[in-house]
């Protein structure tokens, strides 16, 4: 038995050693950059591998599921846990957003795997680790890249932040969003987010939006300056571990669901807190 | 003795000539009409058509009456006097037929004479000049004001026309009636637009008019069916053929016509039934629905009069043809909020026909982005949002809510709703509905964390399964605890609770929270003192006012609040404009210039009331968001009319706030 490994992050590299020592089997790492599925399967070939595996971030959902296709073989998406029963793999991954663990075995323990980062810690290995091979790349078939228009990334990405901190409506212009929203979500080594209405008023760009019709995040602090609290700005954040609410409005939505809550005018409380920081 | 001579100067023979060509115009009429009688029986057949007091009713409210027609008070009048002229000559022939030919029994004069004579004549003369004046306003406005939304070939004017010049020359004949015969002089006074026509007539040769008359009728009633003009028949046939089904109320999908036709929705146009064929071909391309279409106000690709053309267009071949020329953007785009169908003269069913090929497209994974994930959510946390059903009550925190049992002893089931249950903005609501049936003394009870969506977000974007899945797991709770009296505070769940509900096993009496409200403060149950200090309008939700009908309760709940008089917005009750949420479209993103709610907030902000009341949790949402935007100064408060209500409750008593 035979695993590569997308070695994008070291926990997928944990998983391979959980899963060679569970198996027997050996693993090949694979260096994630550029990778495309097609350059995946062309590895598995190469090297004789049977399964794949990858962490579940978004070129991993990304890429693998779209290898797991073109082999034919069984997808088992954010594995949390893998352990050994009557010599067969089964592995747990949540189901129904999250509401249940299921513990699943495949066909001939062949799959592809995309693992939890947060499930598996860091490789413990007493030798160095084998370093990831680099692979011929292989475009995907019927797509051309033209060119690549990334905006320039200063900040993490929104739904990879441990840190969030949103604006609503009262952050008036994209200079003063910039300077108190985005001046703590620098502080604080995070991301900056909006609601739809700062969107659509322009102060902030698409991607910012946090909501039902945005991102979806949950950082382990979330940051809610000047927003009320709507259902659908809920929808995107409600999951987040500690929340923290500025409004000047006490009965404001939004402290139904916070930890912390601040009754303040963020135009006096943010740069009073950046002060601080 | 007033009367006629009938086919006066007019010989025999050319009497055998008239009946000859008679009978062809009849032919070409009656193959016109029935042209298309492949493409009607190449549908579905209907369910046996049962209820035929309700469809005569029906019939004669939207035909007779022209109760849809007159909605439109300038095009509607004229169609009514067209409508009512060409009926009232129809009449008047047929009544000298039984003259005519009852002649033969008993002797000429038998029937058409004396006073009924002059009734008829008169009758005919003021009918005939209503139907003058009518044809030549529409011509003007076809000409002139050319309606964007209303369809235009030569066909249509040509048509007007020769009406017109028939109706013209049935005066012309009339006075050289009167003209050629001097009995009639003494009498004629009751046909004043002949009289006046005989008195500036040179002494015509009557057959030649008679003739031109003749030929031009003929030709009216051979021409009738052509260029859509078959709606004079079509639209009767619809009527009377339509689902028996409440507006809004789809037609439940059974897992037996999946697995024999292996078909889910509307695919193509194979699966439009009997009915549905003949309403596409009744539609007369008025343009009406289009005109009240809240997605096409706000420049987006839907066009409900161009989905039926372009349906029907594609029934021509008697193929089955996909409906993918409906492009998705289109069928995404419309709110559900029946504009289209309350005004449709001809019974269209727009909205049924959309949701047909959403279906068919969720079945197929078409649907992506938000509306997809809301879906997600929906099947596995059974409420759109996702939230934990654990979290069902938090809304009731301080105050003394009960969970429902089938032994509770309750007055009425209160159905809080998912937005009731997690919308913050909804929880005011419902929060203050529960503190008004406090005060009432009304026993009710909530099932809390028992409660589903109903499943309305599901069907109206399309995916059937996870409605039924839905209504049949929480028919199963309400049958459970023996429901019978529901109230809700969301339009949404009472049209599926109380419309919907029924085909599939759940059959309860339901209200919304204003009428039931409005009810107990009628009764006397519930004290209020009006306040004085906000002025106030109302936005009519569409599944309130237009969908089920209720536009008084909420206002009567209102007036029982404030003192001062309510404002109307331009478009109230069931020609509310939509707030942009319905029909799945509360989980999509559009971008900001193509909101209706935009539009809306503009007409509430109109009225200068500082308070918006709402019935609807999904136009409190879409309502306070679009206020914001357009008036960020001086922003109307939105509120449901349930807040105003308990504002109204003497006693501070209330123990949330």
């Amino acid at each position: 038995m035979k695993l590569l490994v997308l070695a994008e992050v070291p926990q997928a590299v944990t998983f391979a050693q959980q899963w060679a020592s569970l198996t027997g089997g050996s693993y090949v790492l694979v260096q994630a950059k550029d990778i495309t599925a097609e350059m995946l399967v062309a590895a598995m070939k190469a090297h004789g591998c049977d399964a794949l595996a990858g962490a579940a971030t978004s070129l991993g959902r990304d890429a693998l599921a779209r290898a797991a296709a073109l082999l034919d073989l069984p997808m088992l998406s954010d594995v949390v846990k893998i352990e050994s029963t009557d010599n067969r793999l089964v592995l747990t991954r949540p189901m129904y957003a999250g509401n249940v663990l299921a513990r699943v075995r495949t066909l001939g323990d062949v799959a592809v795997y995309s693992v939890r980062v947060s499930a598996f810690g860091l490789p413990t290995s007493h030798s160095p680790l084998p370093t990831p091979l680099a692979l011929e790349p292989i475009p995907t078939p019927g797509v051309t890249v033209l060119s690549l228009d990334a905006p320039e990334q200063n900040r993490p990405e929104l739904t990879q932040a441990r840190v969030v901190v949103s604006g609503g409506r009262p952050t008036r212009d994209a200079e003063t969003f910039e300077k108190l929203i985005g001046g703590l979500a620098d502080k604080l080594g995070g991301a900056a987010g909006a609601t739809r209405a700062v969107v659509d008023d322009g102060i902030a760009p698409n991607e910012l939006q946090v909501g039902q019709t945005g991102k979806v995040v949950a950082p382990e602090l979330y940051i809610a300056a000047g927003v009320s609290g709507s259902i659908q700005h809920l929808a995107g954040m409600k999951d987040s571990k500690i929340i923290v609410a500025i409004n000047t409005d006490p009965d404001a939505a939004i402290f139904e669901v916070a930890d912390y809550g601040l009754v303040a005018d963020i135009h006096v409380a943010i740069p009073e807190l950046l002060e601080k920081l | 003795m007033p009367t006629r001579t009938i086919l006066l100067q007019i010989s025999t023979g050319q009497q055998w000539l008239f009946y000859g060509l008679a009978f062809v115009a009849l032919g070409v009429c009656g193959w016109g009409t029935l042209r298309r009688w492949k493409v009607w029986r190449g549908g579905k057949p209907l369910p046996p058509v049962k209820d035929w007091p309700a469809r005569i009713q029906q019939l004669g409210a939207d035909v007779l009456a022209q109760r849809k027609v007159r909605r439109r008070k300038l095009a509607g009048g004229l169609h009514a006097l067209i409508f009512y002229g060409f009926t009232a000559l129809f009449i008047g022939t047929t009544i000298v037929a039984i003259e005519h030919y009852g002649a033969l029994l008993f002797g000429e004069h038998w029937f058409y004479k004396g006073i009924f004579y002059l009734i008829v004549k008169a009758a005919l003369d003021v009918f005939g000049l209503g139907l003058l004046i009518a044809l030549v306003g529409m011509l003007v406005r076809r000409a002139v004001a050319r309606p964007e939304s209303l369809g235009h070939t030569a066909y249509d004017s040509w048509f007007l026309t020769l009406c017109l010049l028939a109706t013209i020359t049935g005066f012309v004949l009339e006075g050289a009636g009167i003209a050629a015969d001097p009995a009639r002089l003494a009498f004629a006074g009751f046909t004043p637009v002949g009289l006046g026509v005989s008195k500036v007539l040179p002494t015509g040769n009557y057959p030649v008019l008679w003739w031109t008359h003749t030929a031009l009728v003929l030709g009216v009633i051979a021409a009738l069916p052509y260029g859509k003009r078959h709606h004079l028949f079509l639209i009767p046939a619809s009527i009377a053929l339509e689902p028996m089904r409440p507006m809004g109320a789809l037609e439940p999908l059974s897992l037996e016509s999946i697995e024999k036709t292996g078909k889910i929705g509307l695919s193509d146009t194979g699966e439009l039934d009997l009915w549905q064929r003949l309403s596409l071909d009744a539609c007369m391309e008025c343009g009406r629905c289009t005109d009240v279409c809240p997605a096409h106000a706000v420049g987006k690709e839907l066009n409900p009069k161009a989905i039926v053309l372009d349906i029907r267009r594609n029934l021509t071949s008697g193929e089955p043809v996909a409906l993918d020329f409906l492009t998705d953007e289109a069928i995404w785009a419309c709110t559900n909020c029946h504009a289209c169908v309350t005004e449709c003269p001809a019974h269209i069913r727009h909205v049924d026909l959309i949701d047909g090929v959403r279906r068919h497209r969720v079945a197929e994974g078409r649907l992506s982005g938000s509306g997809a994930t809301m879906l997600r959510q929906l099947g596995s946390r059974e409420n759109p949002w996702g939230l934990p059903a654990s979290q069902r009550l938090d809304w009731a925190k301080g105050l003394d809510v009960q969970k429902a049992s089938a032994e509770d002893g309750r007055e009425v089931l209160f159905w809080v709703g998912c937005s009731g249950a997690f919308d913050p903005r909804a929880q005011k609501t419902v929060q203050a509905i529960a503190t008004l049936f406090e005060a009432a003394g009304v026993k009710f009870t909530v099932l809390g964390p028992k409660e589903r969506c109903t499943g309305d977000a599901a069907r109206r974007i399309g995916d059937e399964f996870l409605f039924q899945q839905l209504a049949e797991a929480n028919i199963q709770t309400l049958n459970g605890i023996g429901a019978k009296k529901i109230v809700t505070q969301c339009p949404h769940c009472l049209h599926t609770l109380k419309n919907e509900y029924g085909a599939l096993g759940g059959d309860y009496d339901v209200q919304h929270h204003t009428q039931f409200l409005s009810e107990l403060v009628t009764s006397g149950r519930l004290k209020l003192e009006q306040q004085e200090e906000t002025s106030v309008t109302y936005h009519d939700p569409c599944f309130l006012a237009r969908v089920n009908g209720e536009s008084d309760a909420p206002r009567r709940a209102i007036k029982s609040s404030i003192s001062l008089p309510m404002l109307e917005p331009e478009r109230s009750r069931e020609k509310t404009f939509c707030c942009g949420a319905g029909g799945g479209r509360m989980w999509m993103e559009e971008p900001p210039t193509q909101r209706p709610g935009k539009a809306r907030a503009e007409e509430l902000l109109a009225t200068g009331a500082s308070t918006v009341a709402v019935g609807c949790p999904f136009c409190k949402v879409m309502v306070s968001d679009s206020l914001a935007a357009a008036s960020p100064e001086n922003t109307p408060e939105v509120v449901d009319v349930a807040e105003l209500m308990l504002r109204a409750l003497p006693q501070k008593e209330t123990t949330h706030e």
